[in-house]
């Protein structure tokens, strides 16, 4: 289905978002985690996103389907652009970074992960930092939706031309 | 001005059949576009179909992915219906012609 194609790029880019909101949440709900498999308390994870060829993906998924068309332009106009250069492009997740910014050191040698000196090293999470990252992940997320309306509302117009 | 009349006046030429479209354009007649679409459709409404499973039984992984996957469904079939509606009309009004 070549027509609902920008439904897949806003899908993409929804995933993207709900992937970096997943990890927000694991940043806040680590803020106080001394220990992890790796040793030592946790740190900080960001998300890298990567742009990535869109039309490619959606020719390949064309060619494999059935026998439909590439997308033409429909005026048969020579003057008119046949491909859009640099091509559309969606958004993947390319890789999850550790944030390596020293971690908070606070003095309290009751605690069991207390070193020599009774102080103990917390993660480098600053909750603030990560609620408005979270404002963010969200508003970043209803755009993507709002994109997606206006496609859905514009194929509806498109099928509203054949009536009458 | 005279350069877009002349632009104006070129779209007389859309009869003009694509060239390069044949070889990759589906062979044979308007019904075997049809049973191209009509599956296509088909397909979306299975992915749909899937989808809303997946929500009930709770094994969805994106809910805006499913979400996506039954507006799809629903775009095609409102595309193939109008489509058939149009081909239902111009039937009709050929089978009107007196003999």
């Amino acid at each position: 289905m070549a027509f609902l194609s920008n439904f897949d790029i806003s899908g993409y880019g929804l995933s993207a978002q709900r992937f970096r909101m997943n990890v927000i949440s694991s940043n806040i709900a680590n803020a106080d985690t001394t220990r992890t498999s790796e040793g030592g308390p946790y740190r900080r994870r960001e998300v890298i996103f990567k742009a990535i060829n869109f039309d490619k993906t959606l020719n390949n998924a064309i060619e494999n389907s059935n026998n439909m068309l590439k997308y033409e332009n429909p005026l048969d106009d020579s003057s008119a652009p046949n491909d859009a250069d640099p091509s559309v492009m969606s958004v993947a997740v390319d890789k999850v970074v550790r944030d390596s910014s020293n971690f908070k050191m606070k003095y309290d040698p009751t605690n069991p992960d207390a070193n020599k000196d009774g102080y103990v090293a917390y993660p480098n999470v600053n909750p603030v930092i990560e609620m408005s990252d979270l404002i963010e992940a969200t508003r970043a997320y209803q755009a993507n939706v709002a994109a997606f309306q206006s496609a859905k509302s514009m194929a509806q117009s498109a099928i509203d031309i054949l009536k009458g | 001005m005279q350069n877009s009349l002349d632009k104006i006046s070129s779209l007389g030429n859309l009869t003009d059949a694509k060239k390069d479209a044949t070889k990759v354009a589906p062979s044979g007649d308007f019904s075997k576009v049809l049973e191209n679409t009509l599956s296509e459709v088909n397909k979306a409404q299975q992915v749909g179909d899937k989808a809303m499973a997946d929500i009930a039984t709770g094994e969805v992984k994106d809910l805006h992915q499913a979400a996506i996957a039954i507006d799809k469904a629903q775009i095609s079939m409102k595309l193939m219906l109008e489509v058939r509606n149009k081909a239902l009309s111009a039937y009709k009004e050929i089978s009107k012609t007196q003999i």
